[in-house]
């Protein structure tokens, strides 16, 4: 048994680039606050299962909703790789303003 | 664990410090991950193409298992996602093959693509394995088979392997399979001519020898609208490229009025068609329900209104107007009502084409050495040049999947087709015809 539950790192690679992309971070709000934190479901297909939601507030309702804005214009993902035995995959995607500063 | 840990590739360091420094966890509910978004370009993905493995001993004449992978990693350089190695065949052996893996994924590949191959008399069968080379236990991401007849057809079916590692990557398909149609210098003429995406089966689709103009493909039937003015007039025309009982015949009508018929633009649905009629007296924009004598007047102008292009929505319409004096891109409702106007940085803007993403519309500036392509977002922020007085650069057509752009451009001498992203990156040749090729359009991927 592998160590890790979802050792398809290229996956995560190109999710991880698919966001990051997509993600218009809104001007004028402050690098210092908290991170918003989004998750969704992806099936096998790549879609989205039922809605993504905002786990973890910012505290500022349009920082959370361009994040939640930059997932839902990724869709649809990748497909799931052949040899993950799930039926789905469980995302928690951080958007962290202090990350893309610059 | 001692495993895992080595291998996590150097030219992955940087991302693998974004990634997993938040722990994968399992719960009992299912396989949970976490991300941070970061900032920057995504980096394209390392993919090695070895040549294919054959299964059966016929004679592969045309050296497929060497030139289908060459295709396919062009294909895939073409997408700008992927940075593509094409290497020798991998070894038969289970051992020797994973030491190959680990060798390419040192390279710098993130996957890799194992073909196996069959001819069997004109038939052309492929079997395509990628594989995960992120992780030393080099698992299986997808396989799938696909096959051609004739053999002739073996580009088809390297760029339908493309569009589906192109999927399998980012859960959408890439544009390989799409052709474009343009305007083509023949002689005295000028006539519609089809190539694939990539250049290559050049097809002459009209022999009308009179001058034929603005092609369009159609988003949902495969047909392509013209103006020619092969029956004296401006009319607006249709032929069906892939349809080989019409082939020989005489264009299909689509538009006559009095004056003049131009500018024809398909709506998403493919049966609403904007155009340009002067059956007022000066241009104005119209809509027909093709096929019926239905249509409705858009615009009412003094000037001139012309070049319309469809939001990807269907509920808007961005055209060229000169009502304030100068040719200026302008948007209003497919209804014709809310005219705004977009461009004020120019004098002279003309050919706005929307993206299919819905996000950019790309038009064509006057400049004092001749003319640009810009881009600008539909609510009229950022404009910004695409190309920069290379030549005159015109025409701009969107791949269907908004990424890619093909227009027309004098930098080489007579106008040719070039093609760049959608930022203006990576402009490069398409087209070297003996005559002059302009006003290009994009096709929809097949159906």
């Amino acid at each position: 048994v592998d160590a890790s539950d979802f050792p398809f790192t290229y996956y995560l690679r190109q999710l991880h680039a698919k966001v990051s992309e997509r993600w218009r971070r809104p001007p004028l709000i402050a690098t210092e606050q908290t991170s918003a934190v989004i998750y969704f479901e992806i099936d096998r297909e790549g879609q989205i299962r039922g809605e993504p939601k905002v786990k973890q507030s910012s505290g500022n309702e349009v920082y959370d909703q361009s994040a939640l804005r930059a997932v839902v214009e990724s869709v649809p993902f990748p497909p799931l790789p052949r040899e993950f035995p799930g039926q789905y995959l469980k995302v928690n995607f951080g958007f962290d303003p202090g990350l893309n500063r610059g | 664990m001692r495993r895992a840990r080595r291998a996590i590739p150097l030219l992955l360091a940087a991302l693998a410090l974004a990634l997993l420094t938040v722990p994968q966890r399992l719960h009992s509910q299912g396989v949970e991950v976490f991300l941070n978004v970061t900032q920057g370009g995504s980096k394209k993905l390392g993919i090695a193409i070895p040549e294919f493995t054959r299964l059966n001993a016929a004679l592969d004449e045309g050296n497929f298992a060497r030139n289908v992978p060459e295709i396919i990693g062009n294909d895939l350089r073409f997408s700008a996602l992927f940075a593509v190695a094409n290497t020798p065949a991998l070894p038969a052996a289970q051992d020797a093959m994973r030491q190959e893996f680990a060798r390419l994924q040192q390279a710098g590949a993130h996957a890799a693509m194992h073909g196996l191959m069959r001819i069997d008399g004109q038939r052309l069968t492929i079997e395509f394995r990628l594989y995960d080379l992120t992780n030393p236990d080099f698992r299986l991401i997808a396989s799938k088979m696909f096959w051609v007849e004739p053999l002739a057809d073996h580009r088809r079916l390297a760029h339908r392997i493309a569009d589906e590692v192109v999927y399998q990557f980012t859960g959408e398909r890439g544009v390989a399979e799409t052709k474009i149609a343009y305007v083509s210098q023949i002689g005295p003429n000028k006539e519609l001519v089809m190539i694939d995406y990539d250049g290559f089966n050049h097809t002459q689709l009209t022999n009308l020898r009179s001058t034929s103009l603005s092609p369009t493909w159609s988003p949902v039937d495969s047909s392509v609208a013209f103006t020619s003015f092969f029956k004296g007039y401006p009319y607006v025309f249709r032929v069906y490229p892939f349809n080989p009982r019409r082939r020989g015949q005489e264009p299909e009508l689509v538009s006559a009025w009095p004056g003049i018929n131009t500018a024809p633009a398909w709506a998403p649905d493919g049966r609403l068609m904007a155009l340009t009629l002067s059956k007022g007296g000066n241009p104005d924009i119209f809509s027909l329900r093709v096929g019926t004598s239905d249509f409705r007047q858009l615009t009412n102008n003094r000037g001139i209104e012309t070049d319309p292009s469809w939001s990807p929505t269907g509920r808007e319409i961005v055209f060229t107007s000169d009502r304030s004096g100068t040719p200026q891109i302008w948007v209003m409702a497919a209804e014709g009502t809310n005219a705004r106007r977009l461009t004020f940085g120019g004098s002279y803007d003309t050919q706005p084409r929307w993206s299919p993403r819905g996000d950019a519309i790309v038009f064509t500036r006057r400049t004092p050495g001749g003319f640009d392509l810009w881009a600008i977002n539909p609510d009229g922020s950022n404009a910004r040049a695409l190309t920069q007085g290379n030549g005159s650069n015109e025409a701009a057509s969107w791949a269907p999947n908004g990424r890619h752009i093909v227009f027309s451009s004098t930098r080489g001498g007579r106008a040719q087709l070039y093609t760049m992203l959608a930022d203006g990156t990576e402009q490069q040749p398409l087209t070297r015809d003996r005559g002059e090729a302009s006003s290009p359009t994009w096709s929809p991927r097949p159906q």
